[in-house]
């Protein structure tokens, strides 16, 4: 058999289209639903997530995600020629022969770099991660994404018209254009006539007859058709119907190669079989009613029901961005915050306020739909724990700007959570995906009480921080002792208001951490950080009640906790040790260090000035 | 006289209770603390936590450094004479009291616990039962006249050859906390002419770096013995495949050498271990164990899971870990004995209560000047 | 100042009595008397399948016989092939079931094989053993019950159906033992005397 191999240089075999179809309907496609990275969600979040994962955009010139995705899926002869590959590593682009004038690449482009480097690909993979320099760490994720693409590809590969000759004595058994499903139905008698004459002619297909050849040649697609489908696991849109099934979503694969068809999946099979069809002949209307039926008849397969209205609401929350908007109105209300501060003659107080509460409520609703999505709190990874810091960021410090009639209050909140905004994209490396959480992570109640909690103390705490530093420019550089006195007392109260949350929140995971692994305290990385926190805190304001900090540098200690927390929450994931450490951590440590220089700079030329201030006054 | 004495007496007492005492405290505990953890990263989890947050002393150089214990006996004192005699209740001042206690509360749970918190696991393939609980630190020597164990000895004392007296004579020869297995034939001290007993024939052992899971070594000795009917040179390692049988004076011993082993007052059955996955992924969602406890002529069925132990008798059993087999799915429970278990729930819970109070107390009785 | 000390020294020492003698109790507890006793496990509840579909298929004997005649017996239904080793490994524990569970039970072998003489060939190889009234084995020529209805591609697959015609069970593969069979058509039989 192998002999044959080089024979037929297959790729596909799949019979071409001569264009991609870009006037279907896509509105009931994009929320068929599948499982994946352990939820289900609709077709157009994995297809975002997928080109964004190969091509580092959410969509390509001129097609979206979701069809690209169809291309793929349907016509993939036509998608091997879609620039999707995204090579950042030019040294490598160089080293393996590829052109680099383009930044996306087309799987036939890339396929000859891809065949040339596989035997290098074994090495690598036994390597360890650690040890990897920057041209195989990029070498092996081109492999990998190229892996994901053939799979993607290959989904249906079962259900596509195959463009294969067949033997003469088949053609009248199975006429017109088929697929593998009918093609499997002779595999066992090719198979029985291959055997006869590999006995009477030998391996070498040169001495067959042409019927001969075209046997053998059947025989070997059918046989290379079923190994691309070998763990294809990538699209699982078909529920299992039998209830102790390993999985509850399978792939079209997966439910032919692992004995998991019923009555029901070869129904649904069939659906997307006719769906592939009507894609294929640019049928619109068929294309319509065939994926509205496949929607519904997937729902009605699962062994669960499945929430649309969660589908719907993800759909919405990937294509919107929302933090951008988010983003928009926290920083445009930061300069006007500023400017109604310095300039009140200007821009009146009322417009930072407006953007503020607008940022807000937004923000709330956005966070509460992630909930919704992933039915647990909205802490469960950095990226998310940033989004929800600088929420309670910019809302305590409006409620209390407005509570206290002061101004500063909501600079100082507003300027904190542009700020976190804008490190969150850095914290999520690929796309935000809503992702599920790890074993010991996943309990609601702690995650809830203890992470909301401690996550909530560092908010206070960058409040503070925040408020603190515009106190040090004011009496460094303005002359108005009577607010410095009112900032002082604020100071004072936001830096209890963070003891109570992050000593509260640090003794709680202390119980998680004993109701879990029965250790109240395991001098853990991410437990110390926290406690750092907590012993500053206390060191803060300790020395102020013992008169050994006095006011201006009490100030710039609380100040400093922007770089304690910046060290607690981000330093302690760079360390990667431990239970805790569940963020991203590449390219962290060089923004990290730098944002703790310019701090230190910062706060140390503002306490100068302050200092000197009261010098020339007293 | 009375009254010199007393305050003579009281008066560093009175100093100890100060507020600065804190003020003089945090820093050194804030360097411990960043450092401690940093060196986690390069020395490793377990050799870190010793010597940072484990000693009285840290030793940079020639130079003594105060340790955890002393940093934080230090800041126990304060907390208790504070509260002893600085802390006369008013309204105003409860929320500090409280707060105060609550610190001094987690600190007293934490000694407690580093005195008498004992840490084992247990592993019990499905479908059978075991009372036995294993240490994951420490190791021992246990050997038998008959079916009697009349020596358990630890591997601490195994390493300084302190051997009571015994029927035999045992020299220790080398013992390795963590060893590499060598052939016996290609180490370098090979001696022919050397009476090596059974595994030590061919195999030998030498000592290596330990592992960052202490439970991960593998701890072993190599041993002369005399005055028995085969003497000779043995060795004995952590589960080594069969124990060692000695003859010596006409009676029969065994030698064992593994995990130093408890016998728990009751025992657990294993019915079923389950691990769910996310749909589609290997990423666990849960484990868990369903069990029977049997104690004397009691037994009920319990359930440990993630995040959900097992509290009976003062051990209290965590899901910790699995092994699995084409069929074969065994649980590892971590049991943990502590008697000071309790103080931080209670001191969680004076500590919120009294910051809470402290809060609201600030906010009330701010100057109302402040306000407009 | 002077009261302070005995009043916060008793406070503490009442804390730390209550926490330890508190503990104490917790580690002497038993359980209470309720979740001692064993409760007896309770017969599975079945959940239903779902509805097998119905087709036609003719026996070897020519006769032909559609799914919903054997309405009110167990089904297991066989999907195998003579050139199938694990097919043909399992068998002999599906006649031996049809035979033990007589009345209760039958037996449709669905064939993929290419011939009738293949197939023949190896049930003759069985002798009278498959001659029973409640074991009935079936050519699937064109294999439209194999893989078109049930989309079954990989042999030997095997789906038990209960007495109201819903499937119950698929069992993949050759890869089990007697014992378990057994356990399946007992629930299933089970089940259809609980509900009447």
């Amino acid at each position: 058999m192998r002999l044959l191999a080089v024979l037929l240089t297959l790729l596909m075999c799949f019979s071409g289209l001569a264009r991609a179809e870009e006037t279907l309907d896509m509105s009931a496609f994009k929320n068929i639903p599948l499982q994946h990275q352990g939820r289900l969600k609709p077709l157009d979040s994995f297809a975002k997530l997928t080109l964004k994962q190969l091509s580092g955009q959410t969509s390509l010139k001129d097609l979206s995600a979701t069809n690209w995705l169809a291309l793929n899926l349907f016509d993939p002869q036509s998608a091997a020629q879609i620039p999707v590959f995204k090579i950042s590593n030019d040294t490598l682009k160089k080293k393996i022969g590829l052109p680099d004038n383009k930044t996306l690449l087309s799987f036939n482009e890339l396929k000859p770099a891809l065949d040339k480097t596989r035997e290098d690909l074994s090495a690598l993979l036994a390597k360890d991660e650690k040890n990897l320099d920057p041209n195989e760490r990029e070498l092996l994720r081109l492999h990998e994404n190229a892996a994901t693409l053939t799979m993607l590809m290959r989904s249906f590969s079962a259900l596509l018209p195959l463009n294969i000759e067949l033997p003469q004595r088949y053609q009248k058994q199975i006429e017109g254009q088929f697929t593998f499903t009918e093609l499997s139905k002779i595999e066992q008698q090719l198979q029985e006539e291959l055997n006869t004459i590999i006995a009477t002619k030998g391996r070498d297909p040169a001495a067959y007859s042409p019927e001969e050849l075209s046997i053998a040649k059947t025989a070997f697609h059918i046989q290379m058709l079923r190994a691309g489908g070998e763990n294809n696991n990538l699209l699982r849109v078909i529920p299992s119907t039998w209830k102790d099934a390993k999985e509850p979503w399978l792939s079209p694969w997966e439910v032919l190669l692992g004995g998991e068809g019923s009555p029901a999946s070869a129904f649904l099979l069939s659906q997307w079989a006719d769906l592939a069809k009507a894609y294929r002949d640019a049928d619109a209307q068929s294309w319509r009613i065939i994926t509205a039926e496949i929607l519904d008849e997937t729902q009605i397969q699962s062994q669960h029901p499945l929430n649309t209205k969660k589908f719907e609401l993800e759909r919405i929350y990937t294509n919107t961005a929302p933090y951008l908007w988010i983003l928009a109105f926290y920083g445009l209300g930061f300069l006007t915050a500023a400017l109604s501060i310095f300039k009140p003659d200007i821009i009146s107080n009322k417009i930072p306020a407006f953007l503020a509460l607008s940022g807000i409520m937004l923000h709330t609703v956005t966070l509460g739909a992630r909930i919704y999505i992933l039915a647990r709190p909205p802490v469960g990874t950095l990226y998310e724990s940033v989004l929800f810091v600088s929420l309670i960021c910019v809302s305590a410090a409006a409620i209390t700007a407005i509570h206290r009639k002061n101004a500063i209050l909501l600079l100082a909140g507003l300027a904190a959570g542009t700020g976190l905004l804008l490190t969150a994209p850095a914290l999520a490396p690929e796309a935000d995906s809503l992702e599920v959480l790890a074993a010991v992570l996943n309990t609601n109640f702690w995650l809830t009480v203890h992470v909301l909690c401690i996550t909530a103390g560092y908010g206070a705490c960058i409040l503070g921080a925040g408020l603190a530093h515009a106190a040090l420019f004011i009496r460094g550089f303005k002359n108005t002792p009577v607010l410095w006195l009112k900032l002082q007392q604020n100071i004072y109260h936001l830096s209890l208001i963070a003891l109570l949350l992050s000593a509260a929140g640090t003794a709680l995971g202390g119980i998680w951490a004993d109701q879990s692994w029965g250790r109240f305290w395991g001098w853990d990385p991410k437990e110390n950080g926290a406690l750092l926190i907590v012993l500053w805190l206390l060191w803060t304001q300790h020395g102020r009640a013992a008169n050994k900090i006095k006011p201006a540098t009490f100030t710039a200690l609380i100040a400093a906790l922007n770089i304690i927390v910046a060290l607690s929450w981000f330093g302690v994931n760079l360390l990667s040790v431990g239970l805790h450490s569940y963020g991203f951590t590449a390219g962290l440590a060089g923004g990290l260090f730098a944002f703790c220089a310019a701090e230190l700079i910062l706060i140390t030329t503002l306490y100068l000035a302050a200092k000197k201030k009261e010098l020339s006054r007293a | 006289m009375a009254q010199p004495l007393r305050i003579l007496l009281l008066r560093p007492l009175y100093r100890l209770a100060e507020a600065d005492m804190v003020f003089w405290l945090m820093p050194p505990l804030m360097i411990l603390l960043t450092v401690g953890t940093l060196a986690q990263r390069w020395m490793g989890l377990w050799p870190a936590m010793d010597m940072f947050f484990g000693s009285f002393i840290i030793w940079a150089g020639p130079i003594p450094l105060p340790g955890a214990y002393i940093l934080l006996g230090l800041l126990s004192l304060n907390l208790t004479f504070k509260f002893l005699l600085k802390s006369e209740w008013k309204w105003n001042r409860a929320g500090i009291i409280l707060s105060h206690l609550g610190a001094l509360i987690l600190l007293i749970g934490g000694l407690l616990t580093a005195m008498t918190a004992r840490e084992s696991y247990m592993l019990i393939p499905e479908g059978s039962e075991t009372p036995y609980i294993y240490s994951y630190t420490n190791r021992s020597l246990v050997l038998f006249e008959g079916k009697t164990a009349i020596l358990n000895l630890p591997f601490s004392r195994i390493q300084h050859a302190d051997f009571p007296p015994l029927p035999f004579e045992i020299k220790l020869r080398r013992a390795c906390e963590n060893c590499e297995i060598l052939k016996r034939a290609e180490t370098p001290e090979y001696d022919e002419t050397a009476p090596y007993q059974s595994m030590a024939a061919f195999m030998a052992l030498k000592d290596k770096p330990l592992e960052p899971q202490p439970e991960s070594n593998l701890t072993g000795f190599e041993f002369e013995i005399s005055g028995s009917n085969a003497d000779g040179i043995y060795i004995a390692f952590d589960g080594m495949p069969k124990p060692l049988e000695i003859t010596a004076e006409g009676k029969n011993y065994t030698l064992i050498f593994g995990k130093s082993q408890h016998r728990l007052p009751f025992s657990i059955k294993l019915e079923d271990f389950v691990k769910d996955s996310y749909g589609g992924t290997d990423m666990a969602r849960n484990y868990r164990s369903d069990i029977i406890l049997k104690d004397g002529d009691l037994e009920w069925p319990a359930r440990i899971e993630m995040n959900k132990p097992l509290r009976y008798k003062g051990y209290t059993f965590f899901q910790s870990s699995f092994e699995q087999g084409p069929d074969f799915e065994a649980t590892i429970l971590a049991v943990v004995e502590n008697k000071g278990r309790l103080m931080p729930y209670i001191g969680t819970g004076i500590l919120t209560l009294g910051l809470l109070m402290h809060l609201l107390v600030t906010f009330y009785n701010r100057p109302k000047g402040a306000k407009s | 100042m002077h009261k302070s000390p005995l009043v916060n020294f008793v406070l503490l020492a009442c804390i730390a009595a209550a926490a330890y003698f508190f503990t104490l109790y917790l580690d002497t507890r038993t359980p209470p008397i309720d979740i001692i006793i064993q409760p007896e496990a309770p017969i599975e509840d079945i959940e239903k399948g779902q509805e097998a579909p119905n087709f036609t298929f003719t026996d070897t004997n020519g006769k032909t016989h559609a799914l919903r005649d054997f309405k009110g017996k167990i089904i297991i239904l066989n999907f195998w092939a003579s050139w199938c080793p694990p097919c043909i490994k399992e068998f002999p524990h599906f006649i031996t079931a049809a035979k033990e569970f007589e009345n209760d039970v039958v037996f449709i072998g669905i064939s993929s094989d290419l011939n009738t003489e293949s197939m023949n060939k190896f049930l003759d190889r069985l002798g009278a053993d498959i001659k029973k009234q409640n074991i009935l084995i079936a050519l699937d020529e064109d294999q439209n019950i194999t893989k078109n209805l049930f989309q079954t591609y990989r042999l030997p697959e095997t789906v038990l159906i209960d007495v109201n015609q819903h499937m119950h069970t698929k069992i993949i593969g050759a890869d089990w033992d007697y014992a378990a069979l057994q356990k399946q058509i007992r629930t299933l039989q089970k089940s259809r005397d609980k509900t009447p």
